[in-house]
């Protein structure tokens, strides 16, 4: 057993994620896609998080969130690699 | 018995007389007084062991020569607990006892009470010659009549028991069914199918509750050693997991952009203009259209009447009465009940727990119109009602009840009526008046018109005919918008055109009465107990607000079930058992022997639960583990901040607003009268959770915030320093990401990086289960006082 990798969840779960934040995550990978169709495939990754985090227009759900933030801090730590 | 004082006034016990139950003594009393106009009331001191329990009330009147002695039974006298002892499971012994022997929280005068009416029946009804039940004529009354007596004198008693049946308090309805129970008819006997179908949802609803509760609190016991109450059971299971699946959806949800053209017209500002394809996906498309209408006029091509007849409405029954009760008045169904409970026992309505949309078939609706047209504010439509129909010939739905009509009014009015049992009889009555109208007309307009090839319209509708509308109060309100005075081929002026981007949003929430409806749709439970079924959910604070979300620990409950044993909070489970309970009411009101008994279903049910909770034991662990965390999370959310600095003594937490559903600092006195009204507003996105640390600057509590791209800190004083950089820091940096927003920039490294990171795994099912470690033999369970031979 492994713990959920999202912070302060800390659920037990075999794979990365628990089950509601693998949900989650992938509503915001299939989401990404239909993000592109809509404003072009310009948008990047790290824009498309901003917004689903930042953006009061975008009603996020809250373990959406969790992994949006989780996903951005990957793309930060690494431009600061 | 031999400790107890029984003193009855020696008048009431000279034989023969007759035993009556009724329900609750504001009944009682009403049954008596109208039965008798000089019916009696009396009291009977019960002492125990030299000291008085309780002075119980009861009504002698005589009808026709016979004496009736009436008591109550104030709602259930007796209870089911474990027959044995042990906290394990499963456990599927038991038997019946008064609710004041059961082991719970329940006040001391209360128990009193209980034990001394029980005493008092026990006395009255062994000398009684025969019996009379008056209860609510519904399943829930026939257990309390029938149960009363099979506890309190012997089975045999039911063989001398007469049933009065009615749907309403009113004197002449009282009257008929007195008459029936006295002749030999088949309708003046104790429903037995009712009853057993009663006894089998007693059961098999302390069966499950009890078992599955145990389940879930021993699991956290054996995991953590720790101790907290949960629970489900046979019908809350599967309805906190339409309330638990729905917020799932949106906790999970990612919105979708899209766009829309907005367009407001010169002369009329208010009104809404639609694009004909409605939103658009993409936003290159949607660039194209609003470039090609930017700055110009429209023309109206074409406009579309269409006359629509709109027919009555069919009376209410109580799903369609608690539906718009919340519609017009926000009334939750529970309190639609209770007040519908309380004008049905002021004699002013019908018995309100129906499914009926039918007028019982020799209502008087002449008499009962003339009544109700005597209190103001009816006058006039009755008036109306009277001139426009020479026959009162009123609609009627298709839904129909096996014990009782729609919900009408009477021919006696209220006594007194105020708050919701105000609004309530006026809906009835409105409803009752809309019955009797003609169809109304509606038109609807739709004006279509072009901007430089582009199609858009408005829409609008009018009554022309209002019909029953006229007479149907609040239900009559339409909010439709009418349309100015058109012509085709006419220029329709643009002030300003705008491109907009939204974003898609998941299925709203529950509010109670969706919920309802979504249970009645899935034939959860029955109309009788649905709503209150409701409140228990949230009384065990499983859910809260209006709409109703799940608090962690009631997802936690429901995840619990949901991965170790589907089935309990599967509907088909729920809709089997239902569906054997009418085999049970079938089998004994058609009197043969063969057929499904009560006892068939009880091993039945067993054998189902047995099932579910081998499930749940061979999970235990998993199952405690889970909870466990669920119920630390809960804590790290705990409401409760520190004591008030303003007042002193309460506490601060974060409250919901029930109207607004917006979210605040509050002190816990504001709800001990508004002793202290301290508050302070929060962000409402992000999770909260609780901080030691006060604010450096200002030394106010602090809470950390989660939502933004990292936990922040927020301190609770709007005017802190701190906290206004910070909230200054956040506008700005969302001003920003707007800018980046639409990014038109090429940037497919990026892309690259995503795709490498986004490999999802598969999920895994949880661990098979070893339904062999639990070992349980089904013992015969003891039905006491179930069925009787129907010979
Ligand atoms: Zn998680
Ligand atoms: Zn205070
Ligand atoms: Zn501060």
């Amino acid at each position: 057993m492994n713990k959920c990798e999202i912070k302060n969840c800390e659920r037990d779960t075999e794979d990365k994620f628990c089950t509601h934040h693998q949900m989650s995550w992938e509503a915001i990978n299939s989401g990404f896609e239909e993000w592109q169709n809509a404003l072009g495939t310009d948008l990047t990754w790290e824009n498309y998080l901003i917004q689903l985090i930042e953006d009061d227009a975008v009603k996020t759900g809250d373990l959406a969130i969790d992994v949006a933030i989780f996903e951005l801090e990957k793309v930060s730590d690494k431009k600061f690699d | 018995m031999e400790q107890y004082l029984i003193d009855v006034p020696k008048y009431v016990q000279s034989k023969p007389y007759t035993f009556g139950i009724a329900e609750k003594p504001s009944a009682a009393k009403r049954l008596a007084q109208t039965l008798d106009v000089k019916a009696k009331e009396f009291s009977i001191k019960v002492t125990k062991k030299g000291t008085v329990l309780h002075i119980v009330k009861g009504w002698l009147i005589t009808k026709n020569k016979e004496r009736i002695v009436i008591l109550s039974a104030l709602g259930h006298l007796f209870t089911l607990v474990q027959d044995g002892s042990g906290w394990q499971y499963p456990v599927y012994d038991f038997k019946w006892v008064p609710i004041s022997q059961a082991s719970n929280k329940l006040d001391q005068k209360f128990n009193n009470r209980i034990e001394a009416t029980i005493e008092a029946i026990r006395q009255l009804a062994n000398s009684a010659e025969k019996y009379l039940v008056l209860t609510d004529y519904d399943e829930e009354g026939e257990v309390i009549g029938a149960l009363t007596l099979t506890q309190l004198v012997n089975n045999d008693a039911l063989n001398q028991t007469r049933r009065l049946k009615f749907s309403s308090f009113a004197k002449k309805e009282i009257n008929n069914a007195y008459d029936m129970a006295r002749s030999k008819s088949t309708a003046g006997e104790i429903n037995l199918g009712m009853y057993n179908r009663g006894l089998m949802r007693h059961y098999l609803d302390w069966l499950w509750g009890i078992n599955l509760s145990r389940a879930l609190m021993l699991s956290l016991k054996n995991y953590s050693g720790r101790y907290h109450t949960l629970s489900t059971g046979r019908v809350q299971g599967p309805t906190l997991s339409f309330v638990a699946k729905r917020q799932l959806e949106i906790d999970t949800y990612v919105p979708i952009p899209r766009f829309k053209i907005q367009i407001i017209l010169k002369k009329y500002p208010d009104l809404a203009v639609n694009h004909k394809k409605g939103f658009i996906d993409q936003l290159n498309p949607a660039e194209k259209v609003y470039s090609s209408i930017k700055g110009k006029d429209g023309l109206i091509e074409e406009i579309v009447k269409n006359k629509r007849k709109i027919s009555p409405p069919a009376p209410y029954n109580l799903s369609s009465l608690q539906s718009d009760a919340y519609r017009y008045h926000k009334i939750t169904p529970s309190n639609t009940l209770r007040a519908a409970e309380a004008l049905y026992l002021d004699a002013a309505i019908s018995y309100p727990r129906t499914s009926s949309e039918q007028y019982p078939p020799d209502m008087d609706h002449l008499e009962i119109l003339t009544k109700i047209g005597g209190r103001a504010g009816f006058k006039t439509i009755v008036k109306d009602i009277f001139t426009k129909n020479k026959k009162l010939v009123p609609k009627i739905g298709k839904k129909t009840d096996p014990a009782h009509p729609c919900i009408h009014p009477t021919d006696q009015l209220p006594t007194k009526l105020s708050g919701y049992n105000k609004k309530i009889y006026e809906l009835i009555v409105h409803r009752y008046f809309a019955t009797f109208g003609k169809d109304a007309v509606q038109e609807s307009n739709r004006v279509n018109f072009t901007i430089d090839k582009e199609e858009f319209y408005l829409q609008g509708s009018r009554l022309v005919t209002k019909g029953w509308r006229a007479w149907s109060g609040v239900q009559g309100n339409t909010a439709k918008t009418e349309l100015p005075k058109l012509k085709e081929g006419q220029t329709l002026a643009v002030s300003a055109s705008e491109l907009i981007k939204s974003f898609t949003q998941p299925a709203p929430q529950y509010n109670q009465s969706s919920l309802l409806k979504e249970m009645e749709n899935n034939e959860l439970g029955t109309k009788a107990t649905r709503s209150e079924i409701i409140q228990s959910i949230i009384n065990r604070k499983y859910m809260q607000g209006d709409p109703i979300h799940v608090t962690p620990i009631g997802m936690i409950v429901n995840e619990v079930l949901e991965n170790y044993s589907p089935q309990v909070i599967s509907v088909e489970l729920s809709r089997e058992l239902e569906r054997m309970g009418d085999l049970v009411e079938q089998g004994i009101n058609e009197n043969s022997d063969s057929i499904f008994s009560l006892s068939d279903a009880i091993v039945q049910g067993i054998l189902h639960l047995h099932r579910m909770l081998a499930d749940l034991k061979s999970n235990e662990q998993q199952m405690g583990s889970l909870i466990d965390h669920g119920l630390r999370t809960q804590r790290k959310q705990e409401l409760i901040i520190e004591t008030c600095n303003v007042c002193n003594e309460g506490n601060l937490k974060i409250i919901r607003s029930q109207s607004t559903g917006k979210r605040f600092v509050g002190c816990t006195l504001y709800f001990d009268n508004q002793r202290c009204t301290n508050t302070f507003p929060l962000p409402q996105r992000g999770r909260l959770e609780k901080t030691k640390d006060k604010c450096k600057a200002d030394g106010f509590p602090q809470l950390r915030v989660h939502g933004g791209k990292k936990p922040w800190l927020l301190c609770l004083n709007p005017e802190c320093p701190i906290r206004e950089e910070y909230l200054k820091n956040i506008e700005n940096r969302k001003k920003e990401s707007k800018k980046k927003a639409p990014a038109l920039k090429k940037d497919g490294s990026e892309i690259k990086i995503k795709k490498t990171r986004l490999k999802g795994k598969p999920k895994k099912k949880p661990s098979v289960s070893k339904k062999d470690q639990l070992e349980i033999k089904i013992k015969k369970t003891k039905l006491k006082g179930k069925v009787r031979s129907n010979k």
